[in-house]
């Protein structure tokens, strides 16, 4: 069980930005999504976390084999997917830990102030994790992105997908603008997620990152459509030849297939 | 009325609201038109209710100033007197700091009433004097604050200027003076209603080695404008600023918060984060200016203003001015940003609904400046 996107097709305005997409993202497992500039990929994250600018034209997201397809962001968050943005917001005036804690808060339900942890262990746990990813813990005093820099954002982001313990974590270029020394530490963590069980969609440019996170699987999309779909020899396949180069050997693959 | 106040008078019909004119690359802020409707309000007899979650900072003050001036229970090394106009020998006086340049200063200087002078002593460590600065009930006060800390004193400063809901108009200024080598922890709240239009100017002068830590949160009324001068104006001087400012439904507020260097080797900091509610209105503005005798100094201007609902208006005015050829460092950042889809769905990414993503926004900025909890005051009565 886990995550299925099954002939998903969406578009974004007039725009049909991914066209009968299907995939699995199952528990324990690191699905890499590589493709091109433009190819679709982050469109794909934001469909799957419902993002209100994108329709569904056709298709479904089943989540353990339940629809998610028609609910907002924030439900599907609270049934435990987790998005990191590639790029995610300033939010001035709120701080990360007040952030962290209202999402862990929404996350174990019930009633009460959404500032005030429900459950306190979070504190002690956050200020460890942080010092684990390589993060002063007085980021968590700041606002977040506010200032960031970019290894800060990657890493604030995995910080949360982390401390809020979701089912499904899709992470969006999470090594983009890191140094070696980054991308070396985010794998290490998106092994931990995988280690823990949890399904992850891990998108990518280029295969650097798939050199520590071995991915179990890898779709490569393009135009927003998948061209090919196979193992970790896929990632290698792609840094070695080139997007172009596969376009043309799955389709010359599946017509004498 | 005192004779020297007759040249106020004459100001008063002479100079403009602001020295330069709306045209349309330069804009009004502040609407004067709300201080010009009410220039010919009468002396308020009585003052203001006070709103209940300030009735204790209003009972534990030791200077409150309405239509009349009291004075209780001062911390030791601290000496304050009714100044009921301008006064003479040494020290602060009135317009020490301030000059009269403006309409509003000029009807300040010819109208007001209450004053007091609050001198600290040299390296007194006064503990903490909360100045509460309230309102007339329908009709006009006018404050005048002096505070003189004395050089290595230490302690922390309450300084509040509250605005009840009846009609009137108030305008309060105040002269700081911090002396050589004092600590000063300046905690300010700006309270006004929604139907008395404030006028607030306060100069605040920082000596060599002076530090200055200023926690500052402001919830406007009608009009609002308070225009905060920081002066670091000797060696090693150093001011740090952080400021809330919220413009609640119907209420319009114009904040300017700015660090004018002229000491060598100082150093300024000004960060301000502002949340508009539904309809309301809020400039944020600030000022670095390093002058020329200002070498080495060292200044920072960050500005944002998040807007709820396009119902709102709000503006992010930094402005970096460099004299000096010498600097350490100076930078300025401001951004007005909208509650727009991806900054929506990126909360939403962490399970919280439109009214939660607003609450946590509203509860952010509220508390950025650490002023609510500094005089524990839950922010929710802060922003009602």
């Amino acid at each position: 069980m886990g995550l299925e996107v099954v002939n998903l097709t969406a578009r974004i305005g007039e725009k049909t930005v991914l066209k009968n997409v299907s995939l699995n993202v199952n528990y324990g497992e690191v699905h890499a999504i590589m493709g091109p500039n433009g190819s679709g990929k982050s469109s794909l994250a934001y469909v799957i976390m419902g993002r209100e600018i994108y329709e569904v034209v056709d298709g479904d997201i089943l989540l353990d084999g339940e629809s998610i397809k028609d609910l907002p962001p924030e439900e599907r968050a609270i049934k435990g997917i987790f998005l990191a943005m590639q790029d995610p917001p300033q939010v001035p005036g709120v701080r990360l830990s007040s952030l962290i804690i209202a999402a862990a808060n929404k996350k174990l339900g019930g009633e009460g102030e959404l500032g005030r942890p429900r459950d306190p262990r979070i504190l002690k746990r956050m200020m460890e994790l942080a010092k684990e990813i390589g993060l002063d813990p007085s980021i968590l005093q700041r606002e977040v992105n506010v200032g960031f820099s970019g290894g800060e954002r990657k890493r604030s982001e995995i910080l949360q997908a982390l401390l809020l313990d979701p089912k499904i974590v899709i992470l969006d270029e999470p090594d983009s603008g890191l140094d070696i020394d980054g991308i070396k530490i985010v794998a290490q963590y998106i092994n931990k997620l995988r280690e823990q069980g949890k399904g992850v969609m891990l998108i990518t440019h280029y295969a650097r990152l798939l050199q520590y996170v071995k991915p179990d699987r890898v779709t490569v999309l393009i135009g927003g459509e998948v061209v090919a779909t196979d193992g970790y020899e896929l990632a290698r396949l792609v840094e070695e030849k080139g997007y172009a180069y596969v376009k043309q050997a799955f389709r010359k693959g599946s017509a004498q297939g | 009325m005192s004779g020297s106040r007759e040249k106020y008078l004459e100001l008063l019909r002479k100079l403009p609201f602001q020295a330069i004119a709306d045209t349309p690359t330069v804009r009004y802020y502040t609407d004067w038109k709300e201080y010009e409707a009410r220039l010919d309000s009468e002396y308020a007899d009585e003052p203001d209710e006070v709103a209940e979650f300030l009735r204790d900072l209003r009972s534990e003050a030791n200077v409150v100033l309405d239509v009349d001036v009291s004075i209780t229970g001062l911390p030791k090394g601290v000496a304050a007197e009714r100044i009921e106009d301008y006064v003479d020998g040494e020290g602060l006086k009135p317009f020490t700091l301030i000059e009269v340049a403006n309409k509003m200063t000029a009807y300040h200087a010819y109208r007001w009433r209450e004053g007091v002078k609050i001198t600290v002593e040299e390296g007194a460590d006064f503990g903490r004097i909360v100045l509460f600065s309230g309102s007339g009930r329908d009709g006009y006060v006018g404050h005048h604050i002096l505070l003189d800390v004395g050089e290595g004193a230490k302690g922390e400063i309450v300084f509040v200027d509250y605005a009840g809901e009846s009609g009137g108009l108030k305008t309060l200024l105040a002269e700081i003076r911090v002396n050589p080598k004092a600590e000063v922890n300046l905690v300010t709240l700006v309270h006004h209603g929604k139907n008395k239009p404030v006028y607030a100017l306060r100069a605040v002068e920082v000596l060599a080695q002076a530090s200055v830590e200023s926690l500052f949160f402001a919830a406007g009324g009608k009009m609002t404008r308070f225009q905060d001068d920081n002066l670091i104006n000797g060696r090693l001087a150093r001011f740090e600023m952080k400021a809330s400012n919220v413009a609640r439904p119907a209420t319009k507020s114009d904040i300017i918060l700015s660090t004018l260097h002229k000491g060598p080797e100082s150093e300024g900091v000004v960060k301000a984060r502002g949340i508009v509610i539904g309809d309301g209105y809020l400039a944020q503005r600030g000022a670095a200016v390093l002058y020329d005798e200002a070498s080495l100094a060292a200044s920072e201007v960050e500005s944002y203003v998040t807007l709820l609902s396009e119902k709102g208006k709000g503006y992010a005015v930094p402005v970096l001015e460099i004299h000096t050829g010498e600097i350490t460092r100076a930078g300025h950042s401001a951004a007005v940003a909208s509650l727009g889809e991806e900054f929506t769905f990126y909360l939403k990414t962490r399970g919280l609904s439109e009214d939660e993503i607003t609450g946590l926004l509203i509860e952010g900025v509220a508390s950025f400046s650490g002023v609510a909890e500094k005089l524990a005051i839950p922010f929710t009565e802060l922003i009602k």
